[in-house]
């Protein structure tokens, strides 16, 4: 075959997942970095104003006028819109601006002046600041919410009251993600070493059993440890027919339960990768160790483990990565002040419709898993002359 | 040669269950010998090295280092090196790490490792490559870094689990001469497992011939060849020809046997066994002929069968009335050149034949 017919047939035979993750994954991928800056409702209606009013918000006669004219255009479904997102940045605007588009029925204005008459408020600086700032057709307004920055009663940034909330989720995501990777990794390393070094039978029992659960849905194992934790649940159950506790313990729907259930969920992604380094280490390593003079602990530490930190590495990095994009499990198992970030991205699109804070928070996410495999690719760049050794 | 330091094997055994694997192999190997364990595939050689190393427990008997019994001293610390048939070189450590290991787990001192570590890999001619990773070497280096490693420590003993079975023939014979340099350099004890008989008859001190788990036969190879004491060693041995026999008289010094309907003389020992013996004669033992030497002499005459030129040497494949096939060799050039299908004369000296008790024939 020859070269170009080679390229022809691979671009044919990838031609369809090319397609597919292009248009189902990229392309909202795309949308949603794009509505994260998104501020094109206002731009879009209030167009003769965009482009009158300046920089600094000054209010001027000219300006009056095309706001006046472009109020009078807009259909009432999109000045609602407007209005709303208005009066995110400044309070009262929402007010503001239907009843002026109300009073343009009867009256005509021309100037500052004829404003002031429908409403004394458009003498407050801060409407007109709102306005200039949403002239241009995109915004960094939720970014700086999402890192804690708010207005100031001049039209600057500050701090808000309330604290940088979204990066404290944030650095609790990551903590929380950290926390279940370390932790699947102790499970993990001995289960897999059972499965790799164990009798046949021990290898198919356990191995089906990591299997089996991982082709369960992640919806079913979490109401299962639901069933399993709560109060009247089978593990208090037992420790009060054990008479270990008195009063049910509180298991779930706090921080214990959520870390419990995602490290199960998330399990067989750390024992996988660690399985299959595993078993590529013959047996004969430990007795060269032996042989050498190392006792038990001496070969596992010099001999064994140094030889299981790619697949520790793997492990580890799959379920931190997995866990940074969490909702279901912490959603069902874990307390409010247990949720992960997607649990407020989720929130936002579905209960506050703020689709560009939705987006914002997603972006970031994204930004710091595509760091977190950054990170990953370079560790095994650096790790490569030991697994090609391996 | 001290005594203290022999390694004795007890009347060693091993089952696995009701299979046996070892039956009472008692065996001394002295210090600073090259001692081959040369058997067949399920002849028990691999298990009997794992008891020697420490990895497997023997059932039955006992294993003593001089006067010191370590039957069941754990691998780790009966200071015996091992090298294996895949290497067993660790990956992730270059190649002075990997000579390193036996030194830094007994907590030698830095300077001593550096020193020592730089000459075994000048003993093993590998001093400029300490730095790599064992991937980047070729087969034979790795196995050259095996070695270095195992023998880093001073050993006790060193043993060779059929350490060249992965390389080619070209490098097999390089590392079976650099073997046997450093076996010589260093006066180590050497035990060296192999099924490949080649390799024990050329390096080794002394042969222990294993089958089915009982040691058959334990000497300089010279001895197992030209004086096997079974139809096994015999066998397993080159090529050999086995006549049925049957002893006539003791006369002297020899004895008359008869062979195929002749009566001949024989040289060496008779067996015990009052009722059949077998005549072993090796090929090269035979001289092939176009006529009957006359009386005084071992004939048997036949008829050619095959008859298959190698260069520096012929074999022919005689068929004997009353006696099978016989082979022997002939030279490259011999005076006499027979066609296949023509009678020949096959002639021995009496001091060249072997007469070993008749077996039944093997299943």
């Amino acid at each position: 075959m020859s070269r170009v017919s080679l390229y022809l047939s691979t671009l044919l035979l990838v031609a369809l997942p090319v397609a597919y993750v292009a248009f189902l994954y990229l392309v909202p991928l795309g949308g949603v970095a794009l509505r994260s800056v998104d501020n094109s409702t206002i731009h879009a209606n209030l167009p003769a104003t965009a482009s009158a009013i300046d920089e600094a918000g000054a209010p001027s006669d000219e300006v009056a006028a095309a706001l006046a004219k472009d109020l009078a255009a807009a259909d009432r479904r999109s000045l609602g819109e407007l209005a709303r997102l208005l009066n995110l940045d400044a309070p009262g605007m929402r007010s503001l601006l239907l009843k002026t588009k109300r009073a343009l029925d009867e009256v005509e204005v021309k100037g500052l002046a004829d404003l002031r008459a429908i409403d004394p408020d458009w003498d407050e600086p801060i409407y007109w600041q709102a306005l200039a700032e949403n002239a241009q057709p995109y915004t960094f307004r939720y970014y700086a919410t999402a890192i804690g920055l708010d207005r100031d009663p001049a039209g600057g940034w500050q701090f808000g009251a309330e604290g940088a909330i979204y990066l404290q989720i944030l650095l609790r995501t990551f903590w929380m993600s950290l926390q279940v990777a370390v932790i699947a990794c102790l499970i993990a390393y001995p289960l897999a070493h059972a499965i790799a070094n164990g009798p046949p039978t021990v290898r198919v029992l356990l191995l089906g059993a990591v299997l089996l659960s991982f082709w369960m849905s992640i919806l079913v194992r979490t109401t299962a440890w639901v069933v399993i934790l709560q109060r009247e649940g089978l593990v208090n159950e037992a420790l009060m027919a054990l008479g270990l506790v008195r009063e049910p313990v509180q298991l779930i729907f706090n921080r214990l339960g959520t870390l419990l259930a995602m490290v199960h969920v998330l399990l067989p992604f750390a024992v996988l990768p660690l399985l299959n380094n595993m078993k590529q280490i013959p047996a004969q390593q430990r007795d060269a160790a032996r042989s050498l003079g190392a006792g038990p602990f001496e070969s596992f530490l010099r001999v064994y483990l140094p030889q299981t930190m790619r697949g520790i590495l793997v492990g580890a990095g799959t379920v931190f990565i997995l866990s940074l994009g969490f909702y279901i499990t912490p959603a069902l198992v874990g307390s409010p002040g247990d949720q992960l970030l997607s649990y407020y991205i989720a929130d936002f699109m579905l209960k506050q419709l703020n689709w560009g804070m939705a987006s914002t928070l997603s972006v970031i996410l994204l930004a710091c898993v595509l760091l977190g495999l950054a990170v990953a690719w370079l560790v095994n760049l650096l790790w490569r002359p030991a697994a090609r050794a391996a | 040669m001290t005594t203290h330091d022999r390694l004795r094997l007890e009347r060693l055994s091993k089952h696995y269950g009701r299979h046996q694997v070892l039956h009472d192999v008692s065996l001394d190997i002295e210090r600073g010998s090259f001692l081959t364990l040369l058997g067949p595939s399920g002849s028990g050689k691999t298990t009997l090295l794992k008891v020697l190393a420490g990895f497997e427990r023997c059932s039955a008997g006992r294993l003593l280092l001089g006067d010191a019994d370590i039957t069941s001293l754990p691998a780790e610390r009966r200071n015996f090196g091992l090298v294996f048939q895949g290497y067993a070189l660790f990956p992730h450590m270059t190649v002075a790490n990997n000579v390193a290991f036996p030194l830094k787990v007994r907590r030698w001192d830095r300077s001593r490792i550096e020193a020592r570590v730089r000459e075994m890999l000048e003993l093993v001619q590998l001093g400029h490559l300490a730095h790599r990773k064992p991937a980047e070497l070729s087969g034979g280096q790795q196995q050259r870094v095996a070695l270095a490693r195992a023998l880093a420590f001073e050993p006790d003993l060193l043993l060779l689990d059929e350490p060249m079975s992965a390389l080619d023939r070209k490098l097999r014979a390089d590392l079976q001469i650099e073997l046997r340099r450093i076996h010589r350099r260093l006066g180590t004890t050497f035990v060296y497992v192999t099924h490949d008989q080649d390799e024990a008859m050329t390096m080794s001190d002394q042969v222990a011939v294993l089958d089915h788990g009982r040691l058959m036969q334990v000497g300089p190879p010279e001895t197992l060849y030209e004086r096997p004491e079974n139809r096994f060693v015999a066998e397993f041995l080159g090529r050999s020809n086995f006549l049925p026999a049957r002893l006539l008289a003791a006369e002297g010094p020899g004895s008359r046997i008869e062979v195929a309907g002749r009566t001949c003389r024989h040289a060496g020992p008779v067996p015990e066994a009052g009722h059949g013996v077998s005549l072993l004669l090796r090929p090269e033992d035979i001289e092939v002929r176009p006529a009957s030497p006359g009386d005084g002499w071992n004939c048997l005459s036949g008829r050619l069968q095959i008859r298959t030129y190698f260069g520096d040497r012929a074999l022919y494949q005689v068929e004997v009335p009353g006696a099978g096939t016989v082979s022997a060799y002939a030279p490259a050039r011999p005076e006499f050149r027979p066609a296949e299908g023509d009678e020949v004369h096959l002639v021995w000296r009496a001091e060249d034949g072997v007469l070993l008790p008749a077996e039944a024939e093997r299943s």
